[in-house]
């Protein structure tokens, strides 16, 4: 394994990446309620929607679930999906800036979550769920 | 006996073919790529080649160690080689098993099982671990029969080759006796998805007959498409995080743990596994879903 054999398994792969850019284009997904909660179905069979709130950038949503009050975490990751239940997976922290609510996860691949919710009335209800979760 | 490395000769075919389900992709929307996904696995297969170059030793090592204590020298035939290719198909399939059901071996490969894609750049989405898990035991049977240990590795490589195709969702079925015999895009895919009826299934390499024979056979079905990726799926495409993410979580697993016996099962128990069963296994989530299932057919 020579430096001229690793260089160019790097250079084929950057030209595959920009095949599949060029070819297919980037992933622009946007959350809404429906697409998180039937995700969140497809995840926990049985899981009951209640309160839900989709960040303004439509990154990322907190939904609740009616059956056991857990506060559930659905993100956009590319085009697909990543879902935590906040109450069982180490939720670390959270901090407000009026609508602004940043999540801290003990979690090495999802670190960080930041949501722009509607309001920062919003932002306070779900910082004061999620603490008490 | 010289024989040559079978996946550094199938890398530029493997490259040709994802290009060309790009372009089916393209064409007829019958595949799904999404560029940091693609970089991702890409770049793991390009780390693995990497990570394999610098640990080859340890797998040299073991083999080496293992070889005086073989019960014959079976020599170089073709019926040798076929014998060969088969019983290291068929340890690959309790290889693969145990890698499903022992968190140490789990940590390696959730890695190739990272993507929530599925396409044939997931087939080079290798681990980079591998030489840091007691998997290789499990491989130590064919070299205490005899067989050469460049006719194993030969073996191996074909039988990776072989399911460099399966990786796709453009084939759906192949013929019924091609389906009942051999590992197809069908059957993989299941194995790739994390839907609760196909967890844990066909972990074949290249004949689904040992599913078949060891109960872990789950057929494709229709009306529940799968879906892809872990159970937690991960929240980065940083190779680095893919590789290490387990490896992590058994490191702070064990650092908690109350004694050695749970320091064992953190090692040796299914992913998922903790004392308090605070977390999902996959028999959690599958008696989870049974149930759930079993309560919407009887309210119906």
């Amino acid at each position: 394994m020579d430096l001229l054999y690793l260089a160019g398994s790097l250079a084929g792969v950057l030209a595959l990446v920009g095949l599949n850019v060029l070819l297919l284009g980037r992933a622009h997904m946007r959350l809404s309620p429906e697409t998180a909660v039937a995700r969140l179905k497809q995840d926990m069979p049985g899981f009951a929607p209640g309160a839900a709130a989709v960040s303004a950038d439509g990154q990322a949503a907190l939904i609740e679930n009616a059956r056991d009050g857990a506060p559930w975490l659905v993100e956009v990751k590319g085009d697909g999906l990543v879902t935590r239940n906040l109450k069982r997976d180490g939720l670390r922290g959270t901090a407000r800036d009026g609508a602004r609510l940043a999540l801290a996860l003990a979690d090495f691949t999802l670190p960080r979550v930041r949501l722009e919710l509607a309001d920062a009335a919003a932002a306070q209800a779900w910082q004061a769920k999620l603490q008490g979760a | 006996m010289q024989l040559p490395n079978v996946i550094a000769l199938a890398t530029p075919l493997f490259i040709l073919f994802v290009v060309l389900e790009m372009i089916a992709a393209r064409l007829w929307r019958k595949a799904t790529f999404e560029p940091w996904d693609t970089a991702t696995s890409l770049l793991m297969g390009f780390g693995s080649t990497v990570a394999g170059g610098i640990f080859a030793f340890v797998f040299v090592g073991f083999a080496a160690l293992l070889q005086p204590f073989a019960i014959a020298d079976l020599g170089w035939s073709i019926p040798v080689f076929v014998v060969c290719f088969v019983l290291d198909d068929i340890v690959y399939y309790w290889w693969h098993r145990a890698s499903h059901r022992v968190r140490w071996l789990w940590a390696d490969h959730v890695q190739h099982h990272s993507s929530q894609h599925y396409n044939l750049s997931t087939a080079l989405r290798q681990p980079w671990t591998g030489a840091f898990t007691p998997g290789m035991i499990i491989r130590a049977p064919l070299i205490l029969v005899g067989f050469p240990l460049p006719m194993i590795a030969f073996v191996h490589g074909l039988n990776l080759v072989y399911q460099f195709w399966i990786h796709t969702e453009i084939v759906k079925k192949c013929p019924r006796w091609f389906e009942a015999v051999m590992n197809t895009p069908s059957h993989h895919r299941v194995h790739h998805a994390t839907n609760a009826r196909y967890l844990d299934s066909n972990y074949a390499g290249v004949f689904i007959i040992w599913d078949r024979m060891f109960g872990t056979f789950v057929a494709e079905d229709e009306s529940d498409k799968p879906r892809y990726g872990i159970v937690k799926n991960l929240g980065s495409f940083n190779p680095l995080k893919v590789a290490l993410h387990e490896w992590l979580g058994i490191a702070k697993d064990i650092a908690r743990a109350r004694g050695a016996r749970d320091v064992l099962l953190y090692l040796f128990a299914p992913p998922g596994w903790t004392p308090d069963g605070s977390r999902d296994t996959t028999a959690t989530i599958k008696a989870r879903w049974q149930a759930f299932e079993a309560a919407r057919n009887l309210a119906e």
